[in-house]
């Protein structure tokens, strides 16, 4: 069965690009805008893996990380990858104490972005 | 040191060399992208420049460096492996060859071809340097395109007590570092409470691990590309290139000890400077030791050994005999320690003789190879067994019936590959040597998926060169047979490859010479077979021992086909004896070799095959079956073609070995003499 990965971006164009690539390898994937419809999502089913933006109206990142880990819904474990930008690395620490398990820095090429999907899926 | 002595050690280790030198560009050929190929080419050539030089043959100095030039450049990724360049390379072997041939002196011939050679091996060496003017041939353009080193690293890796809390599985990471290359691990538990307090969700455990790797501290980086925290991964290189692996579960016993990092690294620096030592050591050792591990010995030196050996057999079961009359059991129990050891030794004397026959392989593929271009053919050479073990003299006499086999097989055998693609083979043919043991035997088998043999051309051309009546009905086997007779060919046109159909029957006689048979099978359109049968080893023949009057004789098992009994005849020398029906000819060997006394009132009459037909031998009795260590007779008796040797009974008496073929032959002549 295909891998179920839920991408959160405020970019239209961020979530096309990331599910455009994933999809292409095989993965499933669903999207959405910010962190309140994605803890949404999340909550009502276990996917794979998390692609997350970092800075995101009505829930950030951050807050989606915390809530996803510290919560009791079906995603506690599931791997986190962060969106940051190279000028954002502060946030990484931050995002890795929320419990974030690794990051991807934009802009990325879709190779480096599946071989860190792969890598945390496997 | 003389100057004899370096040239025949020169000539001895060049012969290797090139040996080594052509086997490295044939599989090159296969591989051109092997590297390690490359470098195998490269260093012989460099060895042969430099120990050439030593010996005094300037004209190989001048040309193995000019090819080496070439090598340099393909080793440091300038030039590309293709095919004329290995042509090149191949035609340079084989004139290095000649020139260690001809001696330091050389000749101007041979001259003039190494100028040739050296002005095509110009367009490889680029515009820059000119061959053979220095000594260093330092090729512009890229780096090498080399594989990355082998490198040993300690890794300390503890995850985040919530690493498994934030998704990702240390376990995951363990397994992704243990792709790339050799991981030995230690995990620590030290940190993980009794199982009731235990929190599963808590990462406790950590582990050391060292680790061989050719991807080089950054593959382990990006392992674990989300972890830089140093208190959670560290990573130390051993700096010691690749370790064995008893090394590196040494480094693991060093580091695993401490749990603080500092006095990790203090024991494991001393581990790492023991095995350093020890390693220096070993390469002493070992540099001592590769001079006794293999030598090179005179063949003659060898010969006399098995010989001495076949003679202590021979006085060993002359004591076993005495011995058993004496009823001294201490004496006896001495007599057998010693047969048993002179049988082990008899083994392993003759052990000696034995080479695998793989290192003739070689020169095959080369020939097939050559061939096939020459020919216009594309034609593949597979070698199974080449680990099958041979006497010596063996496989050196076998090479040219092979040769001429494998020829036969390209050349007549194999079609081009546009006929192939029309009947619906692959446009490359294939040859395939097989060697395996069977029985007591080797067996060799050549089989090529060519066209076959048209078993209707044998037969006619068999009746239009009179070997067959028109009104024979020979079976397949027979027609098979007669590809092997003087003057057969099927060829339509005399090629200067295959030449004249004076072959196959040389190829028989050298086979059965070497106490072998040959046959050939085939399916017209899907290729021939011929399978060579040989004996192990020339040293030995399994016999079977007869008597006439009181001499003994040995005639060679693999030829006796039956054993009868007769009421002795009139003393002719050949007369008839009665066979499956049939009357065979039987020779009586008391008259033909003048053997006195008189015949017994029965005598024994072995049936032996030769040459397709069957042969009576009556002899007094026969004594049973005999491994017969074979002696060969001196200078003085060679002209005694139907003595093959003699070997020394257990009781000490001579028994002289019959070659059944010469002694028919020997038996018609001087019936046709007497009458």
């Amino acid at each position: 069965m295909a891998k179920k990965i839920l991408v959160v971006d405020d970019s239209e164009t961020i979530r096309q690009a990331v599910s455009f690539t994933l999809k292409n390898a095989g993965y499933d994937t669903s999207e959405a805008p910010n962190g309140l419809v994605a803890l949404k999502e999340a909550d009502s089913g276990k996917v794979d893996l998390v692609i997350t933006d970092l800075n995101m109206n009505f829930m950030d990142g951050l807050e989606l990380i915390r809530k996803l880990r510290g919560g009791a819904g079906p995603n506690k474990f599931t791997p986190i990858l962060m969106l940051t930008t190279e000028s954002a690395m502060e946030k990484k620490e931050e995002g890795k104490a929320a419990g974030a398990t690794g990051w991807i820095v934009k802009p990325f090429i879709p190779e480096k972005l599946l071989a860190v999907v792969e890598k945390v899926l496997r | 040191m003389n100057q004899p002595d370096l040239a025949t050690t020169f000539r001895v280790e060049a012969g290797e060399l090139l040996t080594d030198l052509e086997a490295a560009l044939l599989e090159l050929e296969e591989q051109p992208d092997n590297g390690e190929l490359v470098g195998r080419s490269f260093r012989a050539l460099h060895t042969l420049k430099g120990s050439g030089g030593m010996a005094g043959f300037g004209e190989i100095v001048r040309f193995a460096h000019g090819v080496e030039s070439v090598f340099d450049r393909v080793r440091n990724g300038t030039l590309a492996v293709e095919r004329e360049l290995l042509t090149l390379a191949l035609a340079a072997k084989d004139h290095l060859h000649a020139l260690l041939n001809a001696g330091p002196a050389g000749g101007e011939e041979l001259a003039a071809e190494t100028n040739e050679l050296l002005a095509r091996c110009q367009p490889y060496l680029g515009t820059t340097a000119p061959a053979g003017t220095s000594g260093t041939t330092a090729a512009p353009g890229k780096a090498p395109p080399k594989a990355a080193a082998v490198e040993s690293f300690w890794v300390r890796f503890r995850p985040e007590v919530n690493s498994l809390v934030h998704g990702s599985d240390p376990l995951a990471l363990l397994e992704e570092l243990a792709e790339q290359g050799e991981v030995k691990a230690c995990f620590h538990d030290e940190g993980i409470p009794p199982l009731e307090d235990l929190t599963p969700e808590r990462c406790l455990g950590w582990w050391d691990l060292v680790f061989q790797t050719g991807h080089g501290e950054q593959g382990i980086r990006d392992v674990f590309i989300f972890v830089d925290e140093p208190e959670v991964l560290q990573v130390q290189p051993l700096g010691l290139g690749q370790v064995r692996g008893d090394d590196l579960t040494r480094f693991l016993d060093a580091v695993k000890k401490y749990n603080d990092a500092e006095k990790a690294r203090e024991d494991l620096l001393k581990s790492i400077e023991w095995v350093r030592q020890e390693r220096t050591k070993r390469r002493t050792e070992s540099a001592g030791a590769a001079d006794s591990a293999s030598l090179r010995v005179d063949a003659h030196r060898l010969d006399k050994l098995v010989d001495m050996v076949g003679e202590l057999v021979i006085i060993q079961s002359r004591l076993s005999l005495s011995v058993r009359g004496a009823k001294d059991p201490a004496l006896s129990q001495l007599a057998e320690e010693l047969e048993r050891l002179s049988d082990a030794m008899r083994g392993n004397a003759l052990g000696l003789r034995m080479l695998p026959i793989g290192v003739s392989f070689n020169a095959f593929k080369r020939l097939v190879r050559d061939l096939a271009v020459q020919l216009g053919k594309d034609a593949d050479f597979v070698a199974e067994g080449a680990e099958t073990e041979l006497d010596k003299t063996v496989i050196d006499r076998l090479k040219d019936p092979l040769l001429h086999i494998l020829r036969n097989a390209v050349d007549h055998g194999l079609e081009t590959a546009d006929e192939r693609m029309r009947s619906g083979k692959s446009a490359q043919g294939t040859v395939k040597l097989t060697a395996t043991n069977a029985g007591g035997d080797v067996l060799l088998t050549i089989r090529d998926d060519g066209r076959g043999i048209d078993l209707e051309k044998v037969r006619a051309k068999a009746l239009a060169r009179g070997l067959l009546t028109p009104e024979a009905n020979p079976s397949r086997k027979e027609l098979f047979a007669l590809l092997f007779e003087p003057g057969f060919s099927t060829a339509e046109k005399v090629s200067d490859v295959s030449g004249r159909g004076v072959g196959m029957d040389v190829v028989k006689r050298s086979i059965e010479g070497l106490r072998g048979s040959v046959e050939v099978d085939s399916q017209p359109g899907t290729g021939s077979v011929f399978s060579i049968r040989l004996p192990l080893t020339l040293a030995i023949i399994d016999g079977l021992g007869v008597k006439v009057g009181r001499e003994s004789f040995i005639i060679p098992l693999a030829t006796v086909e039956a054993c009868q009994e007769r009421m002795s005849n009139d003393g002719r020398l050949v007369d008839n004896i009665p066979r499956n029906g049939q009357l065979i000819p039987c020779i009586n060997l008391r008259r033909l070799l003048g053997v006195p006394g008189e015949p017994p009132g029965f005598e024994r009459v072995l049936i032996a095959r030769v040459e397709e037909m069957e042969v009576g031998l009556a002899v007094d009795r026969v004594v049973g079956r005999q491994q017969a260590v074979i002696k060969s007779l001196g200078g003085i008796y060679r002209n005694l073609d139907w003595i093959s040797g003699t070997t020394i009974n257990g009781d000490g008496g001579i028994a002289l070995i019959l070659d059944v073929a010469q002694l028919v032959r020997f038996a018609y002549a001087k019936s046709h003499a007497v009458h």
